[in-house]
Order: structure tokens, then sequence, then C-alpha cells
């Protein structure tokens, strides 16, 4: 048996979809992600951005991030799968510690984009 | 015999040392998901500002490093302009 391992997944799906069809999208992976013996556990959006680059000329995406356990022929498997998706313009993997520590950090992120920034430029300030 | 010549020694001014500014703020993890806090360490051009002119010790500065590498890779930041100003929101 492989080792199985914690992942943080970033999905950045195409903007000029409408919100149903980018969920049809985020569900299909995660299907997908589930049938190929991956176990998600939280899952979260972080909405319509700009990317820091153009992909395939398009220059906003909409982020969804999934902390899921698996092993490296999951992960393989869904990189695969991700790359035969058009509407899926680019992905990005990283094995962090602590899923739901991982999920909360990003939720207060989220909540407050500025937290740590702050944080620091007070330091930087004094 | 030639006279040696003396050589004029150039000794370093010290400068105050500072405390390194995430340490002091007491964030542990720095996660590539927040750009607000990378877009510190980065120039206008994207590059990773030198530890010399940041400040930060050695292990913040290799947080930050490996912080920006993967944020660039998730295309939240540029290679080559930095940080990508949000647009406002319309609707």
């Amino acid at each position: 048996m492989k080792k199985r391992n914690t992942y943080e997944i970033v999905m950045v799906v195409d903007a000029n979809l409408t919100d149903e069809e980018s969920q049809a999208v985020l569900g299909k992976h995660k299907e997908i992600i589930s049938n190929i013996g991956g176990d998600i556990k939280f899952e979260s959006s972080w909405g319509r951005r700009k990317l820091g680059y153009e992909i395939n000329k398009m220059k906003h995406g909409i982020f969804y991030l999934l902390w899921a356990e698996g092993d490296g022929d999951t992960i393989e498997e869904m990189e695969r799968q991700f790359g035969y998706d058009d509407k899926v313009i680019k992905f990005f993997v990283i094995i962090v510690a602590d899923l739901k520590k991982a999920h909360d950090d990003f939720e207060i992120l989220k909540a407050e984009p500025q937290k740590s920034a702050n944080l620091v430029s007070e330091k930087l300030g004094a | 015999m030639s006279k040696k010549k003396k050589r004029t020694q150039y000794v370093r001014e010290k400068l105050p040392t500072r405390p390194c500014p995430i340490t002091v703020a007491g964030i542990e993890e720095i996660d590539y998901k927040d750009i607000e806090l990378l877009k510190m360490f980065i120039t206008d051009k994207g590059k990773i500002i030198p530890r010399r002119i940041s400040g930060l010790n050695a292990r913040s500065q290799k947080k930050v490093t490996r912080a920006i590498k993967q944020a660039r890779n998730a295309a939240l930041l540029s290679f080559a302009s930095g940080y990508v100003e949000q647009d406002e929101i319309q609707e």
C-alpha cells in the first residue's frame, strides 16, 4: 500500500463560465478524485480573481481550493484529468501537514487578507 | 628593496541591527496565498528583495522565498511584474 498524504489543491477555472457551469466543473473533478481513491475533506471557493499572468489569453480565473487525502497515484491521475479539461486553466498542488488547520487558516485569510501584512508593516514602521 | 606601500584598510561601518519584522510580528508560517504579505518582499518587477535590504533573518527569508515561488506557480503573483492589483468588483 502506498503512503497516503494530505494535499492542498488549487484549481483555477475559466472565468468566462457562469456560476453554474464552474460549479459543474468543480463537481465533475471532485467526483473524479473520489473515484480514483482520493478523499476530499474540505473545499472552499476564492471567487473570481485577476491572475498574476495571462493563461491562454485569459486574465481572470475562478479559484477553488480542495483539501484532500490520497496517494501519489491519485494525484498523478487527477493532474492528468485536469490537463484534459480545457475549462481548468491552472492547477497547483502542495502537501500540507494538517488539512483542518490549512482550511481554517484559509478562511481567516479570506476574511482578513490584510491581517498579517498589517502586523509586519507595524513592526517595520516602529 | 622597494618600500612596501601601506595598505589602507577599509573598515565597513557596522549598521545598527534591526530585528526581523516577521519574527517580531510573531508569524510562524508563511502561506503562499497570503500575497498581501508577500508583496512587501518583492520589487515592482517581481524580483525577490535580498536579505540585506529586506532585513529578514535567514529563517524568515527562506520561508518568504519559498512562498513567493509557490505563489508564482499558482498564478497569484506574476513572474515578470510582481503583485497584480485585483479589479474592483462591479455588480
